[in-house]
């Protein structure tokens, strides 16, 4: 009875191995062959393609990202940001010099005079250094007196936000989180005066809200584009008073007055009534409003425009800007 | 005595106001004359910006030809185009000089009527000629002058006439008025990145899977 098992066991065994063997040694014909071979190969340039793929997709992303990495949401401080120096600084931000047409030597030599005889360290931003990340900064180099020479625009039909140009041309792939904010905008020329047809970064109130280092530290802002103050509201006691959304942002970080011009206004006639101005404020120590005042009357309207000087808020008329040193007329 | 005075002022009074009614009166004769003049008479224009000037002749009788030459400040301005206006009645007529000269900065003009054309007449203005500047240089006044002027009847007399000059202010340009923002949309930026990323993309892609459908190609032709 074993045997017989063992037999059949063996016999089993030995069937199983046939079966294996026949299987193992079953050979593909020639057309199948290749077939397989094909589709070998096809597999292997399927994952070749895909492993191409992937890679381009991680090339391209590698260079794609920092284009679009997203800008810094709003931030007061920055790890740069300073209030450290013992001297007493002002700003001339001349954009305006980027063009041959609204540059004006005369005009930076003369503010600077008066502003350095009244005991300021007078820095110059001038020309493509006027970037977005230069107004990113603007609130950490703790400037007591900030004067912007520069173009400012309104939207179409002069719609509000208004935006400050800088030098730095337009790009989609920028500051795409700010863009879309609205805190960035593109800003251009419309005539042929600047013979300029590139796109510039504009910087609206919201840049300054939400974008910008530092703070303004009671720093006084002559603004000298155009439209500084858009809007005419009126007092509680019936006076009319001009703002803007820019001359808010500012005095919302930190700024003590704002002095701009209530509409367009022509390159020579802000050169000529800020030199004015700045003699009043610094030289001559006049408050604000005396100092508004005074260059209105001296320098009259826009010929053009009609626009006068105005100041932002309305309560620091008799506000007088610190005394640094008694003025050295040299 | 006194009453002596007095006659004396009242002559002299009234003498001085008889001779100031006959200049008036004068003044008045030669300004409803004929007139060849520059219009606007002042033009006020920011750098680097075009703009028309016109040169009017204003109550004229059978005119029948004409010539003048303009000066102006060629650092300045610089003359772009011009344009001859010729008045209906004239059916047939000859430009015999039409000259823009920006190195000397002169424009020169004469124009006469031929026959079978009818004399010209008008108590109002008619424009000859309109010229097309471009303002190069800020200046606080250029002067557009009027010189060698002639206005010819159909008899080929010389009509007497006043001229008139022009001038151009040409100021710094606004510091925002000619510009414009605009706000940039969330879609547009995200239709850039697409785009971009595609670009990127393919650049890679397009040059590496050539090489590879090469490779591939060749190894199969071995085969």
């Amino acid at each position: 009875m074993q045997k017989e098992k063992k037999r059949a066991l063996i016999s089993l065994l030995f069937f199983a191995k046939q079966v294996i063997q026949m299987t193992k040694k079953k050979k593909l014909g020639r057309k199948k062959r290749l077939q397989a071979e094909k589709m070998r190969e096809g597999k292997y340039f399927g994952i070749f393609l895909a492993a191409i793929g992937v890679i381009a997709i991680t090339i391209s992303g590698i260079f794609v990202y920092p284009l679009l990495k997203p800008s810094p949401n709003q931030t007061n401080k920055s790890p740069n940001q300073t209030h450290q120096s013992n001297k007493i600084k002002a700003v001339i931000v001349d954009q305006l010099g980027y063009t041959d047409v609204m540059s004006n030597k005369s005009f930076v030599d003369n503010a600077t005079e008066i502003l350095q005889q009244g005991g300021y360290e007078v820095d110059l931003v001038e020309g493509k250094r006027v970037t977005v990340n230069f107004y990113r900064e603007l609130g950490i180099h703790d400037y007591r007196l900030i004067i912007l020479r520069c173009h400012s625009v309104l939207g179409e039909n002069k719609t509000p936000p208004l935006a400050l140009f800088t030098s730095e041309p337009y790009s989609s792939y920028r500051y795409q989180h700010e863009q879309e904010d609205n805190r960035t905008t593109k800003v251009w020329f419309l005539s042929d005066v600047f013979q300029d047809n590139t796109k510039y970064f504009g910087v609206t109130y919201r840049f300054f809200n939400y974008s910008m280092y530092g703070d303004f530290n009671n720093a006084t802002i002559i603004m000298m584009g155009c439209d500084g103050f858009r809007y005419v509201g009126y007092d509680f006691y019936g006076n009319k008073y001009y703002y803007g959304d820019m001359a808010m942002a500012f005095i919302e970080r930190g700024a003590k007055v704002y002095i701009s011009w209530t509409g367009g206004v022509l390159g020579s006639h802000t050169d000529t009534a800020t030199i004015t101005l700045l003699q009043y404020l610094v030289k001559e120590r006049q408050t604000v409003r005396e100092a508004v005042v005074n260059t209105n009357k001296e320098v009259y309207w826009d010929p053009i425009y009609g626009s006068i000087l105005q100041y932002y808020p309305f309560d620091v008329g008799n506000y007088t800007i610190p005394e640094i040193k008694k003025y050295d007329p040299g | 005595m006194e009453e002596k005075e007095i006659r004396k002022i009242w002559k002299k009074t009234t003498l001085g106001i008889s001779a100031l009614l006959l200049l008036m009166m004068l003044r008045i004769a030669t300004a409803t004359g004929t007139r060849l003049y520059v219009w606007p008479q002042t033009k006020t224009i920011t750098v680097n910006l075009s703009f028309d000037i016109e040169i009017r002749v204003e109550d004229v009788t059978d005119l029948y030809g004409y010539q003048f030459k303009l000066s102006f400040d060629k650092d300045k301005l610089m003359c772009v185009d011009n344009d001859i206006h010729i008045p209906t009645e004239w059916t047939n007529w000859w430009c015999q000089e039409n000259e823009i000269d920006n190195d000397a900065g002169t424009y020169w003009v004469a124009v006469s009527a031929l026959k079978p054309s009818q004399p010209f007449s008008t108590e109002g203005y008619f424009s000859l000629v309109t010229l097309e500047f471009k303002a190069l240089e800020v200046v606080e006044e250029s002067v557009l002058h009027l010189y060698g002027t002639e206005l010819v009847d159909y008899g080929t007399n010389i009509m007497t006439h006043t001229t008139t000059d022009g001038s151009v202010k040409i100021l710094t340009p606004s510091v925002g008025d000619d510009g414009i923002s605009e706000p940039v949309s969330g879609d547009e930026l995200r239709r850039a990145n697409i785009e971009l990323a595609i670009s990127v993309i393919l650049l890679i892609t397009i040059p590496v899977g050539s090489v590879v459908f090469v490779i591939c190609r060749k190894r199969k032709r071995e085969r």
